[in-house]
């Protein structure tokens, strides 16, 4: 869990160790200076683009409200509205953001056209985008237009803010039979099949994203699977200056309370500590 | 696996150890994710400081080697960056 305060301390600590020429006063009128402008600072903004029923709302709630579907959402009226979807603030756990939830491609071409106007006018103004996809769908070419059209008229730099999600990864090849449900993780067959599809989005979104492998993530957001990555993908794709605003609201949920606890005591008895970069259940 | 295992059941290891692996990876991801907010703090602390500096009417030193002490510290572990931005500060 990020800390600001943690930080400010520790950001502190490290200034004071290089500039012995600043006086203990200034240092303590820094700090609280520091924490009014932390305080201050704009909400962290998100856009969701996706189709109805692609699973935005539960990623939203899984990342920043521990899966609990209970996230306050209100109007938001402080930005201008998109031409089309909706603006809401949203309070999860552990603080709000501003959420842009934008229509997905593919319904019918006047339709995207409208989008597309959409996403130009909106993207600039977010610290990410997280555009969510069905995991087992393979309609890309409506996404590759829609980034050539960004592209061109508002460079790399709006391409680079969004990272490509997803959802419903349970239900890939074999199916959500296979799903493993006691780990709660895929079978060796869906493994398989999720590493494939990762391929398959990555040389799809290639040509028009700069850095397609840092910015695909497969995911399940009702299984909470893979979703500490997503979220660590979210941040990279976030202003560098603004990364940890999103840090500080997410509370993202837990996939091991999805899974069978002996399994889990099991692996804290018989496996513990095996790799210092794996946490004990 | 259609059928609930048991400790005893041949699959079992196998799974656990899946599963440990993959909560390993997920562990990773996180604490890469922390790492990188700390950095992405400095970056706004950096920026907010000179403001305030500047009204507090003092000179902050070695901005630019906050920031790459920071990313050094998330590498190599916070100490080691506190010991960096010390040599730092006595370097000629």
């Amino acid at each position: 869990m990020f800390d600001p305060k943690k930080q400010l301390k520790k950001a502190m600590e490290l200034l004071r160790v290089g500039n012995p020429q600043v006086t203990d006063e200034q240092w303590a009128n820094t700090e609280s200076s520091l924490q009014q402008k932390m305080d201050e600072a704009p909400l962290p903004t998100i856009a969701l683009i996706g189709l109805a029923g692609v699973g935005k709302s539960s990623t939203i709630n899984a990342l920043f409200n521990a899966g609990a579907a209970v996230g306050h959402y209100r109007p938001c009226t402080q930005f201008a509205q998109p031409l089309e979807g909706d603006l809401f603030e949203y309070t999860g756990r552990r603080g709000s953001m501003i959420v842009y939830d934008m229509p997905g491609l593919g319904e019918n071409l006047a339709a995207d056209e409208r989008h597309y106007d959409t996403y130009f006018d909106t993207l600039p103004k977010v610290d990410v985008a997280i555009w969510v996809v069905d995991a087992p769908s393979r309609t890309i070419s409506p996404i590759e237009v829609a980034l050539r059209r960004l592209r061109r008229m508002g460079g790399a730099s709006l391409i680079d803010k969004i990272v490509f999600a997803a959802n419903k990864i349970d239900r890939v090849h074999p199916g959500e039979t296979a799903w493993l449900k006691q780990a709660n993780i895929p079978s060796p067959e869906q493994e398989e099949t999720i590493h494939l599809y990762t391929r398959f989005l990555e040389e799809a979104l290639g040509a028009e994203v700069p850095r397609a492998q840092d910015s695909v993530v497969c995911y399940s957001a009702t299984r909470r699977y893979n979703l500490e990555l997503l979220m660590e993908k979210v941040g990279a794709h976030a202003p560098e200056n603004r990364a940890w605003l999103l840090g500080r609201v997410a509370d993202v949920a837990d996939f091991t309370d999805l899974v069978d606890p002996r399994l889990l005591e099991w692996i804290k008895s018989n496996r513990r500590h095996a790799d210092d970069g794996r946490r004990a259940p | 696996m259609s059928h609930d295992i048991s400790p005893g059941d041949a699959e079992w290891d196998v799974i656990a150890d899946r599963l440990h692996s993959f909560m390993g990876k997920m562990s990773a991801s996180d604490t890469r994710r922390l790492a990188a907010d700390e950095v992405s703090f400095r970056k706004f602390c950096s920026v907010a400081l000179q403001s305030i500096a500047e009204m507090l009417g003092y000179t902050v030193k070695n901005i630019d080697e906050f920031i790459r002490d920071m990313r050094y510290a998330v590498n190599k572990g916070w100490q080691n960056g506190i010991e960096r931005a010390k040599a730092n500060r006595l370097r000629p």
